[in-house]
Order: C-alpha cells, then sequence, then structure tokens
C-alpha cells in the first residue's frame, strides 16, 4: 500500500523515504480507539474505490466492526494498514455479492431492469461517467478492486498482490480481464447511445 | 508479462467514481454509530451455539465466577472520558459532566456529581468510605465499579462490579454487580478500552495516599496515577478543592501507551471541539515526549495552523516535524504544507526550492501537479516558457494553470 500512503490519515502506511534511504519502524500494537483514529481516512477511502457507491459509512462502519473483533488476532505478520485493507476488501466484497444477488433476484421476480441497466445508460450520452459505473458493474469484484486501485489508485501489480495475498501473475490476470471487460462493455454503451 | 497503466483509463475512471475523501463528520458519525453498536447486546445465536456457550460459560464460571459482568447496553453515544484520578478511586466523566470532592480524609472520600455522568472505580481493601452524592441520590461503596448520572434531583445507578448502598431521601436498597437504580438504567456509555481502562487493577504501588492539605484532587498529576512520563495537561490553573471540576481530556496516566494514546485523543477531541490553541499545547507536550503518537502530534502542529492561515508557524512546525522524523510517514503532507505556507508568504523561490525537492523524490505522487504548477509558474516568470509549457503539460487545466502560463501567452511556443 506504499503508493498510497501519502494520503494524508493513511498514518500505518510506512514507504521508504527516497530522500533518507530509511525505511519507518513499525509502531506497537495500539488500542482499537487509536487504531481507528489512525486509519479512519484510509479505510474510508479503500471502502470508496471498492464500493464504488452507496453508503460508505455505512460500510467503514462494519470494517471497523470486523477490525475491533479481531484486533486481537493481529501479530503484525503483515503491516496494520495491509491486514484492514484486507478486512475492508472482503467486507466490501460481501457487501458488493449480496447487492448483486438482490438485485438479479429483484429483476427476476419483478421482471424489470434494474437502474444500473444498459438500456438506461444508453438512452443518456452525454453521462459518460455513469456508462463507466456501469461498465464496472460488468466487471467482478475482484477484477473491478484490482483495476480501480491500479488505474487510479497507481498501485503497482506488486502492491495489488501483497493487498489482496494473491501471486502477481493472477493480478495481471485480472488486471487483463478487466481491461479487456470494461472496454467491451463502454463500447456497447457508446455505440448503442442515440445519435 | 506486465501492464502498463492507461493514463486516459484512469482520468475516465476517477472522474465517474465518487470522491473517495471523507465527508464532513464522517468519522465522528461512524465513531458514534460504531459505539453504539458494539455496546449492543449481540445478536441471538443458534441454538447449538447456545449449548455449546453455556458448556463453556460453566467451565469459565468456576474460574471467573467472582467477576462482574460488563455493562449490557448503553442508550447514549459514547462521550469522550475526561479521566480523573483520586484517592484510592479512578473516576470517568463523560461529555460536559463535573464533579466536586467535598471531603476526603483517612476514612472516607466524598463527591458530588454536579452535572451529567460519572463512572466509578473505587479500590478494594482500603478500608476507606467512597460516598458519591448527586442531588437527593447518595451511594455508599468500598470497592466497586459503578457509574451515575444526574437527572434533575436524582440519580441513575448502574453497578458493574461489587456493591453499593443507595439511598434516594426515602428509601435505602442494595445494588449488587448488574443491579440498576431505576432497574433498567444504563449510564456505562464507554469505550471497550475505556471501560478495560477504568476497570483496570489499581497500581501496587498504590498504597494510602492522602492529600495532606487542601490539594486539588483533580489535579492529575496530585496522584500517584498520573506519575507517568506524559506532560501534564497544559497551562490549566488547579482547581479548587470545592470548585467543580469540568470534563477535560487530561493527559496524564501511567498506564503506558494507552495513557498516551488516550492523550492523543484528547488532543483530537479538543481540536474537535473547536479548542485549537488546548489542543496546539496538547499536541505539543505529546510530539515533546516519545511515543507511539509523537509523530501524529508533530503532524497536526503543522497542520492546524496551515488550516489557520497561519504560514510562520506552519514553517517552524515543518522544520520541529523534519528534525524529529527525518523519514517521517507525513513527510509527503508536511512537503504540501510547506508550500502552500511560502506561496501564502509568496515567497516563490522558497516554494519553487520546493518543487524541485518534492518532484525529485515523487515525481508520481497524486500532488505532484501542485508542484509541477509553481515550478512551471516560475519558468514562465523567467520566461523560459518552452520548460514552463512542458512543465505545465501534465498540470490540469485550470484558472491557476492559466494564470501560470500568463508571462508566455504572447510567445509563441512549440
Amino acid at each position: 500500500l506504499k503508493a498510497l500512503a501519502y494520503i494524508q490519515g493513511w498514518s500505518d502506511a510506512k514507504p521508504m523515504s527516497s530522500r533518507t534511504g530509511v525505511a519507518m519502524v513499525e509502531s506497537p500494537p495500539l488500542a482499537f480507539a487509536d487504531v481507528y483514529a489512525r486509519n479512519f481516512t484510509f479505510v474510508y477511502r479503500v471502502v470508496a474505490r471498492l464500493a464504488g457507491g452507496g453508503d460508505v459509512e455505512d460500510l467503514v462502519q462494519e470494517v471497523f466492526l470486523v477490525v475491533h473483533r479481531r484486533l486481537h488476532e493481529f501479530r503484525g505478520d503483515a503491516r496494520l494498514t495491509t491486514w484492514i485493507f484486507r478486512i475492508a476488501y472482503r467486507t466490501v466484497g460481501a457487501h458488493v455479492r449480496r447487492e448483486r444477488l438482490r438485485r438479479r433476484m429483484r429483476e427476476l421476480f419483478a421482471g424489470t431492469q434494474e437502474e444500473h441497466s444498459l438500456a438506461d445508460a444508453a438512452s443518456d450520452a452525454l453521462d459518460a461517467a455513469r456508462r463507466v459505473r456501469v461498465a464496472l458493474e460488468s466487471l467482478t469484484f475482484a477484477e473491478r478492486s484490482a483495476l480501480v486501485l491500479f488505474e487510479v489508485e497507481g498501485m503497482s501489480a506488486a502492491e495489488l498482490a501483497d493487498a489482496f495475498d494473491v501471486p502477481v501473475g493472477t493480478i495481471y490476470r485480472r488486471l487483463h480481464h478487466a481491461r479487456r471487460a470494461f472496454a467491451a462493455r463502454f463500447r456497447a454503451s457508446e455505440e448503442e447511445a442515440p445519435a | 508479462v506486465s501492464v502498463e497503466r492507461d493514463p486516459e483509463l484512469a482520468r475516465l475512471l476517477e472522474a465517474a467514481l465518487d470522491p473517495a475523501v471523507p465527508r464532513r463528520g464522517a468519522e465522528r458519525r461512524v465513531e458514534q454509530r460504531l459505539a453504539a453498536r458494539l455496546a449492543r447486546p449481540a445478536r441471538p445465536t443458534p441454538l447449538w451455539t447456545l449449548v455449546g456457550a453455556g458448556v463453556l460459560a460453566c467451565a469459565l464460571g468456576v474460574f471467573f465466577g467472582r467477576r462482574a459482568r460488563t455493562p449490557a447496553t448503553s442508550a447514549a453515544p459514547i462521550a469522550a472520558a475526561s479521566w480523573l484520578p483520586l484517592a484510592h478511586a479512578r473516576v470517568a466523566l463523560l461529555g460536559s459532566s463535573a464533579l466536586r470532592v467535598e471531603h476526603e480524609d483517612e476514612r472516607e472520600s466524598v463527591v458530588r456529581l454536579v452535572a451529567g455522568t460519572a463512572l466509578f472505580h473505587v479500590q478494594k481493601g482500603t478500608g476507606r468510605r467512597f460516598v458519591v452524592r448527586a442531588g437527593r441520590t447518595r451511594v455508599e461503596v468500598v470497592g466497586t465499579v459503578f457509574g451515575m448520572e444526574l437527572e434533575g434531583e436524582h440519580a441513575r445507578v448502574e453497578v458493574v462490579e461489587g456493591t453499593v448502598r443507595v439511598s434516594d431521601g426515602e428509601a435505602t436498597q442494595t445494588l449488587a454487580a448488574g443491579a440498576s437504580s431505576p432497574p433498567g438504567a444504563h449510564v456505562f456509555a464507554l469505550t471497550p478500552d475505556e471501560l478495560a481502562r477504568l476497570r483496570a487493577p489499581f497500581p501496587a504501588a498504590s498504597a494510602p495516599r492522602l492529600p495532606s492539605a487542601p490539594t486539588p484532587v483533580a489535579k492529575p498529576a496530585s496522584t500517584q496515577e498520573a506519575a507517568s512520563s506524559t506532560p501534564p495537561k497544559p497551562s490549566s490553573a488547579a482547581p479548587s478543592r470545592s470548585a467543580p471540576v469540568r470534563a477535560e481530556p487530561l493527559p496524564a496516566t501511567n498506564e503506558g501507551s494507552v495513557a498516551a494514546s488516550d492523550a492523543y485523543h484528547g488532543a483530537r477531541a479538543l481540536e474537535r471541539s473547536g479548542a485549537l490553541d488546548r489542543a496546539i499545547s496538547a499536541y505539543r507536550a505529546i510530539a515533546s515526549a516519545p511515543g507511539p503518537n509523537a509523530e501524529d502530534a508533530a503532524f497536526a502542529l503543522v497542520r492546524l495552523p496551515a488550516e489557520r492561515g497561519a504560514s510562520g508557524a506552519v514553517l517552524a512546525a515543518v522544520a520541529e516535524y523534519r528534525a524529529a522524523f527525518r523519514a517521517g510517514r507525513y513527510a509527503r503532507d508536511v512537503d504540501v504544507l510547506e508550500l502552500n505556507a511560502h506561496l501564502a508568504r509568496r515567497d516563490t523561490r522558497a516554494a519553487a526550492r520546493d518543487a524541485d525537492a518534492f518532484l525529485a523524490d515523487y515525481p508520481d505522487d497524486a500532488r505532484a501537479w501542485r508542484f509541477r504548477l509553481v515550478r512551471g509558474a516560475e519558468r514562465a516568470r523567467a520566461g523560459e516558457c518552452d520548460a514552463a509549457t512542458s512543465e505545465l503539460a501534465r498540470v490540469p487545466d485550470g484558472p491557476e494553470k492559466t494564470a501560470a502560463l500568463a508571462p508566455c501567452s504572447g510567445v509563441e511556443t512549440p
């Protein structure tokens, strides 16, 4: 998470300083209140990026509930931010999958398309942002997360691999698939947009 | 196999995604909701889990039977607790609560809850009485953990550990651990960390120590618990013995990093409440001593004057931060604030130096464009229009960029 560490409030990230070449030493374990105060902005940013909308504060709360419950399990094997990131990733992932399932169920039983349909997006050719969101929706959560964190947050593949706890090759594959699927979906919405 | 970044895609995504910056007050809102969730009783669990938990509870009960249960719920949002270490007792005052010490000698302590909620841990085995008055309610204890909330002429009482005798002018009742008066009253609005701190055993060295003269008992430095390396509460006059002590986050205990963390949170609470001068004093005290939050406090000393537009104070704090934390985790933030301070002072030469240093170290930082803007403007002013145009090509379009390029507006550039 080095690439994210510069953001104010991401206090636990400790990049190697290019000025001094000195790496920061990890702080000792902290009380939950301290962990909350020092990592709130970090968690908020991660959740906002991974969830891509919705009530971010609710999800941040869920993440910290898990952190509170499991803080005693943190042994310092990974950096605290990495550990928290994984919790945030799993929490948001579960939320996104739950929401998708709910939407599909509603579509199935109500026989109508939900708000993020391609048709809706195409009906507003000028709304590129919405088309981007619809295209992102077509990706799996893992692909979407990798794409956003790589492209928007500037994380490297190695950092993503560390954060997701997967091999670097998996990250490359996810990015490759994510870009291809995103481009196809985005292009489709562009073509279907009224002239 | 490698994947290169696609700037076009990045711009597209960034424009479409919601800003990932917390909205105003988000931290406080989530904190309050979190506190309410943590204080809520657990959800009903399946039968097999209950059976297993029951067996386990029985086993544990053999060992911990004498331990009292923790408070179950709290209706109130958790307020930052302030700590008053009294003789043989520890008191957490919630919010703007106030407590007055009416009497204290070798045999007893008598305190009065003037307003709000106070949670007490009274040391066992000292043989002294501890009496709390709140309106018409009087609570007498020997060794216990309990809380009181003043409501009109009466007080709500919740006992967590031990036994207390509550008299309310008309009747007297004894409350054991887990009981409340009136029944169901919940006054423990503490975070789990704070509750653990309240319930923590008293230090072994905390032998009877009583103020010999009218020593202000609420002054942290006058007690055993205050004998820590944490700096004393800055610039606060010692309250008189009879004067109510308003709840204030006190950066003083001897409980190691927990105390340091509390001091930091006290400073943050002051900052949130708008008491910026006091927050700065508190941060300065934390930053001046080694501790887990020293760097956070040192950065706060840069950030707060920056928010107030005090560029001189920012530059002084930047120098102090860098002297203490050469490879600090806020190094880049400090660089940005230093740049802003130099710009506010119209010291373009210093700002240009900042830009050169930052861009040499962090050319790909998300905030590098600010430094490029400064460097581009400087080059445009110097008549180096090609260099200025090249520098500003990586700066987002906007009025600042246009203004930076203004000196070159009449010059043709390739």
